[in-house]
């Protein structure tokens, strides 16, 4: 079953991307070590030869009611060390796989110029190749089975600010179709903005099951660049909980995030991202 | 256990919902945002059933498989972090503190009860979630499942029954 990119779905020839991320949360699999996360790297170790330990990533669960999460709210029961979340990295460290005992992510990254995104199909095929191998890995260590609970596609922009603009004026051409009616009367345009959307994602028969999350806020990059960061995020559960699931999910989540990204930019900046449709 | 997570949300009940966490986290070297610095809410409210709940919580996620001596499973860390999911948003700030049980699945169960109403919620795995309203209008006993796509209806439940 090999992705192909919809027809009808906007085209960029050089988006700002810096990052995408493609991945699944599954349920934790009981005994699950670190030692095992060892023999999986094994399988990967060919096309990702370098690693990395980071802190694991705390479960994320989109769920509907009339109360939002709380932020910072999420608590952790476990009684055992927490296994480490591992990225297995390629040479050039664009592309990774994250493995940790309730996630397996793939991420592409731009780490200097020249650094061009693969496009969300070959990701696809990187992710489900790594998932296929990640799954029968557990499974000959006797571990699993993997079920699926949540999925997530995040595209990270980031911005710069032309020579001899401002943010203001960066903000107005991002953003300016939306947000024209922000400037006061005695104060004028705002000097800076930062807004989070959240959108609900549902399934044939309307029900929810998910959100497509949108923020962007100024920042300023480890060169010292200033920039507005656009981070577009659909997440959710998927229909069945195996790997059909999952991929229709991921279709679905990527399409949702580029349709936005077309809808909250403006017409000078999709010039200069050359959109080709 | 989370100790600074529990401060936070006794004492800042109403919170905004800015939880953009990624389920994925950006890998590429973090940027420097700069945030306003604003000033807080002065009104705060505490929780009556934050710490029993979390107090009760913690004292489950030590139970092994066979816990019982019956061949229970052992109880499953996601479905205490996922219903603790559930109860922070449906729980009012004056709710009464559920009664927590393990299930033999390694699932937990949540439960209310009154003299005019009880309330079970059975969380199997994160996301296998089902919930049963018991009440007696006219002194006769009638049995409802409750809808758990959303929380709507539990979260109307908890706030019509159960609070102290």
């Amino acid at each position: 079953m090999t992705s192909t990119r919809p027809a009808d779905l906007p085209e960029f020839g050089a988006p700002p991307l810096t990052e995408v991320a493609i991945g699944v949360q599954f349920d934790v699999i009981p005994g699950l070590s670190t030692p095992h996360v060892g023999l999986i790297w094994q399988h990967f170790r060919k096309a990702f030869p370098l690693v990395e330990e980071q802190v694991p990533l705390q479960p994320v669960f989109e769920t509907f009611g009339p109360n939002p999460m709380p932020p910072g709210m999420g608590l952790q029961f476990s009684i055992t060390p927490e296994t480490p979340r591992v990225f297995f990295v390629n040479e050039a460290r664009t592309e990774l796989l994250q493995v940790q005992k309730d996630r397996f992510l793939h991420n592409w990254r731009k780490i200097q110029q020249g650094d061009n995104y693969p496009r969300f199909e070959r990701m696809l095929e990187t992710f489900r190749a790594g998932f296929a191998t990640f799954s029968n890995a557990l499974s000959s260590e006797g571990l699993g089975p993997i079920i699926p609970n949540h999925c997530e596609v995040t595209y990270i922009n980031q911005v710069v600010i032309p020579s001899g603009s401002n943010l203001s004026d960066l903000e107005g051409d991002l953003f300016g179709q939306l947000t024209g009616s922000l400037a006061l009367e005695d104060l004028g345009r705002p000097e800076d903005l930062r807004f989070l959307l959240r959108y609900v994602m549902k399934d044939n028969e309307g029900r929810p099951v998910g959100r497509l999350i949108v923020s962007a806020e100024p920042a300023r990059r480890a060169d010292g660049q200033t920039i507005v960061q656009l981070t577009l995020t659909a997440r959710g559960r998927p229909a069945t909980p195996d790997e059909r699931g999952i991929v229709d999910f991921l279709n679905k989540g990527r399409g949702s995030v580029v349709r936005a990204f077309a809808h909250l930019t403006g017409p000078k900046m999709h010039k200069l991202w050359e959109r080709k449709q | 256990m989370n100790a600074l997570a529990l401060r936070a949300f006794e004492n800042e009940w109403y919170q905004s919902a800015n939880n953009p966490s990624e389920l994925a986290r950006s890998s590429t070297k973090p940027v420097v945002l700069a945030r306003p610095q604003l000033s807080s809410p002065s009104v705060v409210h505490r929780s009556n059933w934050a710490r029993p709940t979390i107090d009760r919580l913690s004292a489950l996620a030590p139970l092994g498989d066979n816990w019982d001596q019956r061949g229970s499973a052992a109880v499953r860390a996601d479905v205490l972090q996922f219903a603790w999911n559930i109860l922070v948003q449906i729980m009012p700030y004056d709710g009464k503190p559920p009664v927590i049980v393990p299930l033999g699945n390694g699932g937990v169960q949540l439960e209310w009860s009154t003299s005019a109403a009880a309330l079970e919620i059975e969380v199997s795995r994160p996301f296998e979630v089902s919930a049963l309203l018991v009440t007696e209008p006219g002194g006769e006993e009638t049995e409802n499942e409750l809808p758990t796509d959303t929380w709507d209806r539990l979260t109307e439940t908890v706030r019509e029954y159960f609070r102290q």
